[in-house]
């Protein structure tokens, strides 16, 4: 019996580890240049999870707004040609294949 | 150079440039899906299936269409009387209050404006204004749905949990079970109400009769969920802009 808790035990390690694992293995792609989003600036830590975004709206209660705007100070146009306009930006995106990013730019064909 | 566009969490972005609003939101010809993530501050209950809460646009512009009519100057206009009658009950009821001790005057217009709507939407008042205090208001709700704003948004599981057994929301804190209360027993016992007055003519007994509406959008369940949003948005926004009248244009309150 005792026998049977145990591997019961490490059965249930192993999924933790397995799924601890799986998350890790998300974070990494979202940090990677894989990412349809990769070519924008911001802090890694804020694009890998939504952790980030949860510590200071959940945890801290709607902070996040503060920490936004800071980011639009602290990264600015790196890595980005300024002359390049927004919707061009996010057509990049789009030609990347970010479903959730066309929805935001919208299926448009052409500039104006 | 401060940038216009960083990524904020994994799947989003966030712009400061007010020139690119035109291109992010919906306009004539231009589909624009909502968020998921955003939308989970409602994520549970009734306010799950709303207008509000509708992630499709096609689906988005449908539920929307058929409340819309309900807003137009016009109709506005008609709601004239009832809005002044209950102006003055609560003018009444703070020179009733004079020698009292001081309340929070938003709490006073918090009453106001919640009966108005409640009227409008589902053909009696809520009875802030009737009550003897200036609390509870529908204040106190709305407080306990904007703090439960951000857990419903990133806590999945309770977010689920609250969906799939709304009995399981009693132990999830004091807002979420006040706010599932209102939204599965208050709410529903006022549509309940405007549907066996349909000759008072109120929103919610006219959508019953809506033919752009399909019949499989006027369940009692989705109802209530519109009933919460109109209370919400009809109550807090339109509360705290009498007293800001009141101080920039003064001459538009008389």
């Amino acid at each position: 019996m005792a026998m049977g808790d145990l591997s019961m035990l490490k059965g249930v390690a192993y999924l933790v580890v397995a799924w601890v694992a799986y998350r890790v293995g998300i974070a990494l792609y979202n940090i990677s240049p894989y990412h349809p989003l990769a070519r924008f600036p911001g802090p890694k830590i804020a694009a890998a999870s939504y952790l980030y975004e949860a510590y200071y709206d959940w945890w801290l209660v709607g902070r996040y707004g503060k920490v936004i705007a800071r980011m639009h100070e602290s990264y600015g146009t790196f890595g980005i040609d300024k002359r390049v306009r927004l919707g061009t930006l996010l057509q990049i995106a789009c030609a990347h294949g970010e479903k959730s990013c066309c929805k935001i730019s919208g299926a448009r064909s052409g500039e104006k | 150079m401060p940038g216009p566009i960083v990524r904020i969490n994994p799947d989003e972005l966030h712009c400061s440039d007010p020139y690119f609003t035109d291109e992010i939101y919906a306009g004539p010809g231009r589909i624009r899906d909502k968020w998921q993530h955003q939308l989970n501050t409602g994520g549970a209950g009734p306010v799950s299936v709303t207008g509000f809460s509708t992630v499709n646009h096609e689906l988005h512009r449908s539920r929307k269409g058929a409340l819309s009519k309900f807003f137009s100057r016009q109709q506005m206009l008609k709601l004239e009387g009832e809005v002044d009658q209950f102006a003055h009950m609560t003018i009444d009821k703070m020179l009733r209050w004079a020698g009292k001790e001081p309340f929070d005057v938003k709490d006073a217009f918090n009453c106001f404006t919640a009966d108005i709507i409640s009227q409008y939407a589902f053909g009696e008042p809520m009875g802030f204004i009737a009550q003897e205090g200036w609390e509870d208001n529908f204040a106190t709700w709305v407080k306990s749905f904007f703090r439960s704003a951000y857990m419903m948004r990133h806590n999945t599981l309770g977010r689920k949990a609250a969906q799939i057994l709304p009995l399981l929301a009693n132990y999830m804190g004091e807002d979420i079970k006040a706010v599932m209360n209102v939204m599965n027993v208050t709410i529903p016992g006022y549509i309940q109400s405007a549907l066996d007055h349909p000759e008072n003519g109120r929103v919610f007994a006219d959508l019953m009769e809506s033919k752009t509406l399909p019949e499989s959008e006027k369940s009692m369940y989705r109802l209530s969920g519109e009933g919460f949003n109109f209370l919400l948005a009809g109550t807090e926004t339109t509360a705290v802009s009498p007293p800001f009248l009141a101080i920039c244009s003064p001459h538009l309150l008389y």
